[in-house]
């Protein structure tokens, strides 16, 4: 009973949505369209609900289900084990929350149904990532992932939408193409003849000591190819233009449930496909975690230099995507744990992050940075959250920014003073410190480019002040400091986007202060796996 | 003997006889005859699969009364049972299709010469799957190209005729090699049957004499038939044909008769050469070469191009470069691969050809991206059907275009030499694919210029200079059109006919992609049976 039941949160909200797209004409008037609204949320809280019971469940089963054989030995299967239901927890708390703000959010949009049926749609295939019991399964949902969240970026239906859908079709696609063959090969090297994920690897050690240089390039070449969702440079360019979907969708979809899939995906496929023992001091590894660390170098100077609100936020997002990558690219289990936590912390700073954008962009329209003088003022709550998911990215303690930066650090030193010995060769004996120095510098950056949107929210003087100290440009600034704090009108959304905004700054806080059954529970997915 | 046995025959013959009657009947009478034979034809072939799965293994038929070296025979197993009812079924459901569009572009005098094209065809397409004579195969090799011609010729378009023409030369061209490969195989063996031809093979490589002779038979034999095909570089007739031939001939063409080719070449290869002889020579690697390249090159090709027949139509010239591949690769997994791609294919493109037209019809017959935007809102079961068939082509899972990519993948690592080139290859073409295809279906669900979902097709068609016009006139539609009237247009351009069959071809790339277990083994058995 408790197996069959797996696999009803991934198809709940995909049959729910699907019956909602065929009903598309039936939902004109407005009245019928609240009713509508409210049953999505329902549905959508009832499964994250069932998902937090099966999580609960799980304690000492493991549960697997096989749905159906696709081909061969390739089976569609459901399991829950530590990792998959650390994911599928995560995202479930999120869901409901995010539906919720994009009831206010999407108050004037014409083609309501159609989107929230997608929104709910992307919410099952996600679950399906999250709870994919082999590497066929999860790859069915991440190519499915690809084509539930398009029409949503789609949504606005301008020009610039469809290229930038354009670009992600083509991104993602070619992405899943190249993870393609590493799904093929780890099937043919595989030790039982199936691709179920066995924690530590699961591919035949003699085959595949064999044919070492090859399978490390497979490696490499899925590692992009998942990578491409977790934005990795050189293939991190639709992110940020797919800031012109709807801002639910970019808080939810690209900072949590699309892209951090994409990390997941390659924690899945370095811990539990591959295995670490084969990759850990070779070649591989190091032109990973270096694929990792250009990206967080590059990503947070360009956040730096991006004056739109989004397309900053979109980012930060790449560089803190590829922290997880080289938590991941790590190797070891103190590096799986550290690329855990951080997935789950960035979730909560970065949607909390967009959801204040969207709130600020909802209400008042404004879409550039240097529009936000005196913000802090008219939107006190809004920009209180704000603040405290920048403090959190940028590291400071207390908030659960630190806790995944600091384990991120602590794995690289463990993971330099094992490699001093000459495991990794040259390169591996200063790759791990080289990542200690480019956290520092994106924690520098992340510092300027997060606290400079939150000084001018509060302090539109100063940056007035600053401007007429290096001469000239002060015009615009002081218009809009006239307007800032003397009218005093409070402009913060309604309950339906505050709730959500004020829920995660607690979680952010409380997991900062108080992360040690987190990390507990981390450390063991990262001691089975590792 | 069963009577089930008989069932091969019968059906070339049903089929070659529905032709005949056909040229003295009205076009009506002429279609549902031809509906019928094909009917009919594919009830009879899956009787034979049935027939041969059960009793597991194949079976020779004599014509008349003299056995082995002299006579005529047909031979039936798993896979030619298979590979007639999977093309009777993507054959029923293009004709039933593309009903009302052959009554709209064919001439009503010429209805029922169309129809006997059509049964020419499935005749000839059977006749090529069934028989065990080298020669015989010739013939109908003929009968084909020239049916081909004649569906081709039939929409008497210019471009049409002067598609046709080309055509006929290729295929001559084509047909040529294939004989003169036949005479050199009767010189140095002295057979045209396939088994004692293929004994007569073994003794010649074992001897050691003949070795050039043997090497020229196959080459000349590969590439007169992969110029029939459209194997890279020998595609051009391929965008023009299928481009401008109506749309049941489009979807019969390519999604068939290419096929019956290659299904003979990998006959030739099984049955006279041997796969072993086959794999050793080097024209395996040049088709392997050419699968390749064709697979780059046609999707390059298709993303140059904005219109989406063409488009279509250079796909077509990469998915040949598909099946290539797969027989290039020179394994018995690497053919099973191909031999499923030949049937995915199949049913993928001609259910892309089929419902493309259903977009044209509320385009106002138009056929370039800018003008089927937003038509996927206007005419929603062929936007639906589009979808389905492009995603199979980019091989998202649960498709049949998925089990085609993951054969090519898993057996490319049998052949260790190919496996890199082939994994790359699959990759890059997949993203090319994506490319062409998920950029018109982006187009297909955005809004027309004037930003209406639901704006109905321009009546007539309009030249490229008179847009302020045609913006007036979609803005004033678009008003008047928003309610009841853009669901009448999609019923106009949608009849039941075709709904059906796009319903139908749906389903089958889902079985394909969904069940494929069955298909796959029952492929291997008969290969097994070719051996």
């Amino acid at each position: 009973m408790y197996d069959r039941l797996l696999a009803v949160p991934v198809f709940l909200p995909i049959a729910a949505g699907a019956a909602l797209l065929a009903m598309n004409g039936l939902i004109r008037r407005k009245k019928r369209e609240r009713t509508m609204q409210w049953l999505v949320e329902a549905l959508v809280l009832i499964n994250s609900l069932l998902v937090a019971w099966l999580i609960a469940g799980c304690g000492g089963r493991s549960g697997s289900l096989v749905l159906f054989r696709l081909y061969g030995q390739l089976t569609v299967m459901f399991k829950m084990d530590r990792m998959g239901s650390f994911f599928a927890g995560l995202v479930a708390f999120l869901w409901p929350l995010a539906t919720l703000y994009a009831f206010e959010y999407m108050e004037h949009d014409e083609r309501r149904p159609a989107f929230f049926a997608f929104y709910t749609i992307s919410y099952g295939v996600t679950l399906g990532v999250a709870l994919a019991g082999n590497l066929v399964t999860m790859y069915l949902f991440y190519e499915m992932l690809t084509f539930a969240t398009f029409p949503l970026v789609m949504h606005p239906m301008t020009t610039e939408a469809a290229r930038a859908t354009r670009q992600y079709l083509y991104y993602s696609i070619g992405g899943a193409a190249f993870a393609f063959i590493g799904l093929v090969t780890v099937l043919s090297y595989s030790a039982t003849g199936t691709t179920g994920f066995v924690p530590g690897g699961m591919l035949n050690p003699a085959a595949a000591a064999e044919h070492k240089n090859f399978l490390l390039f497979v490696y490499v070449l899925a590692f992009f190819g998942f990578g491409v969702k977790a934005a990795i440079f050189p293939l991190h360019d639709w992110l940020p233009k797919a800031a012109v979907a709807p801002t639910p969708v970019t808080a939810l979809l690209h900072a949590v449930a699309v892209v951090k899939s994409g990390a997941f995906a390659v924690l899945r496929f370095t811990y539990f496909s591959f295995g670490t023992a084969l990759l850990r001091g070779t070649w591989a590894q190091w032109v990973v975690m270096a694929a990792a660390l250009v990206t967080i170098t590059y990503a947070s100077t360009m956040a730096v230099k991006e004056v739109h609100f989004k397309r900053r936020l979109a980012y930060s997002t790449i560089s803190n995507l590829s922290y997880i990558l080289f938590g991941a690219s790590m190797m070891s289990p103190l590096g799986l744990a550290a690329a855990l936590i951080h997935l789950l912390a960035h979730a909560f700073m970065k949607i909390s992050a967009f959801f204040c954008a969207g709130a600020v962009m909802h209400h008042t329209g404004k879409n550039y940075i240097y529009e936000l003088d005196g913000m802090g003022y008219r939107m006190p709550v809004t920009f209180a959250c704000f603040t405290i998911s920048s403090l959190s990215l940028m590291g400071i303690p207390l908030f659960a920014g630190f806790i995944s930066k600091w384990s991120l650090c602590e794995a690289a030193l463990s993971l330099g003073s094992e490699m001093s010995g000459g495991a990794g060769g040259a390169v591996g004996r200063v790759m791990p410190y080289l990542g200690v120095a480019v956290i520092l510098y994106s924690a520098l950056m992340t510092g300027i480019y997060m606290l400079s949107v939150v000084v001018r929210a509060y302090f539109p003087g100063f940056v007035q002040q600053v401007k007429e100290a290096v001469g000239g440009g002060g015009e615009k600034a002081a218009a809009a400091t006239g307007t800032g704090i003397k009218d005093g009108v409070n402009q913060d959304p309604s309950w339906l986007m505050l709730l959500p905004l004020v829920i995660f700054a607690v979680v952010i806080i409380a997991v900062g202060v108080h992360a040690g059954p987190v990390l507990r529970f981390l450390a063991l997915i990262g001691g089975e796996a590792g | 003997m069963s009577f089930v046995q008989n069932f091969p025959f019968f059906s070339i013959i049903i089929a070659m006889f529905s032709g005949i009657v056909s040229s003295v009947l009205s076009g009506k009478k002429a279609r549902a005859v031809s509906i019928a034979a094909i009917t009919v034809t594919t009830v009879l072939s899956a009787f034979v699969l049935a027939f041969c799965l059960r009793t597991g293994q194949s079976y020779t038929y004599m014509m008349g009364h003299f056995p082995a070296p002299w006579g005529n025979e047909i031979r039936a197993g798993v896979l030619e049972g298979l590979t007639a009812l999977l093309f009777g079924v993507v054959m029923f459901l293009s004709v039933v299709g593309g009903l009302r569009y052959t009554e709209e572009d064919v001439e009503p005098s010429k209805q029922n010469l169309f129809y006997i094209m059509i049964d020419l065809m499935l005749s000839s397409l059977l006749a090529l799957i069934y028989t065990n004579d080298l020669f015989t195969a010739y013939v109908f090799v003929e009968i084909n190209t020239i049916a081909g011609c004649g569906l081709i010729m039939m929409s008497q378009t210019g471009r049409s005729l002067t598609a046709a023409i080309r055509y006929m030369v290729m295929s001559s061209l084509g047909s040529g090699l294939f004989l003169i490969g036949l005479s050199l195989l009767y010189d140095v063996s002295g057979q045209l049957l396939m088994s004692p031809a293929k004994e007569a093979v073994a003794r010649i490589v074992v001897d050691g004499s003949y070795q050039i002779p043997l090497l020229v038979i196959v080459a000349v034999v590969s590439v007169g038939l992969a110029i029939k095909s459209g194997l890279f570089p020998f595609h051009y007739w391929i965008p023009d044909t299928y481009g401008y031939a109506t749309p049941t001939a489009s979807a019969v063409l390519s999604g068939l008769v290419s096929k019956g080719y290659i299904f003979l070449l990998i006959k030739f290869f099984y049955r006279v050469i041997g796969t072993e002889n086959a794999a050793h020579s080097h024209i395996i690697n040049a088709l392997f070469f050419f699968g390749v390249a064709g697979m780059m090159f046609g999707s390059l090709r298709a993303i140059m191009q904005t219109d989406t027949r063409k488009m279509i139509a250079y796909s077509s010239v990469a998915q040949i470069g598909y099946i290539y591949m797969g027989i290039g690769l020179g394994t018995q997994a690497g053919m099973i691969a191909a031999i499923f791609h030949i049937f995915s294919h199949g049913a993928t493109k001609a259910l892309l050809f089929i419902s493309s037209v259903g977009l044209y019809k509320v385009s106002g017959d138009r056929t370039d991206f800018l003008a089927l935007r937003g038509s996927a809102y206007r005419n929603r079961l062929a936007g639906a059907g589009f979808l389905v068939g492009a995603l199979s082509m980019v091989g998202f899972p649960m498709l049949a275009g998925f089990i085609s990519k993951l054969l090519f993948a898993t057996s490319a690592f049998a052949s260790p030499h190919k496996m890199l080139i082939t994994l790359i290859a699959l990759a890059v073409s997949t993203v090319l694919n994506a490319i062409y295809f998920l950029r018109l279906m982006i187009g297909l669900y955005r809004p027309t210029k004037s930003g209406s979902f639901v704006e109905p097709a321009p009546a007539e068609r309009t030249g490229g200079g008179e847009e302020a016009d045609r913006k007036g006139r979609g803005a004033k539609q678009a008003e008047k059109g928003a309610g009841p009237g853009s669901g009448s247009a999609a019923a106009a351009a949608n009849p039941w006919t075709m709904r059906i069959a796009i319903v139908c071809f749906i389903i089958l790339n889902l079985i394909l992609g969904l069940f494929s277990q069955p298909i796959v083994s029952a492929i291997t058995d008969g290969l097994a049976m070719f051996g």
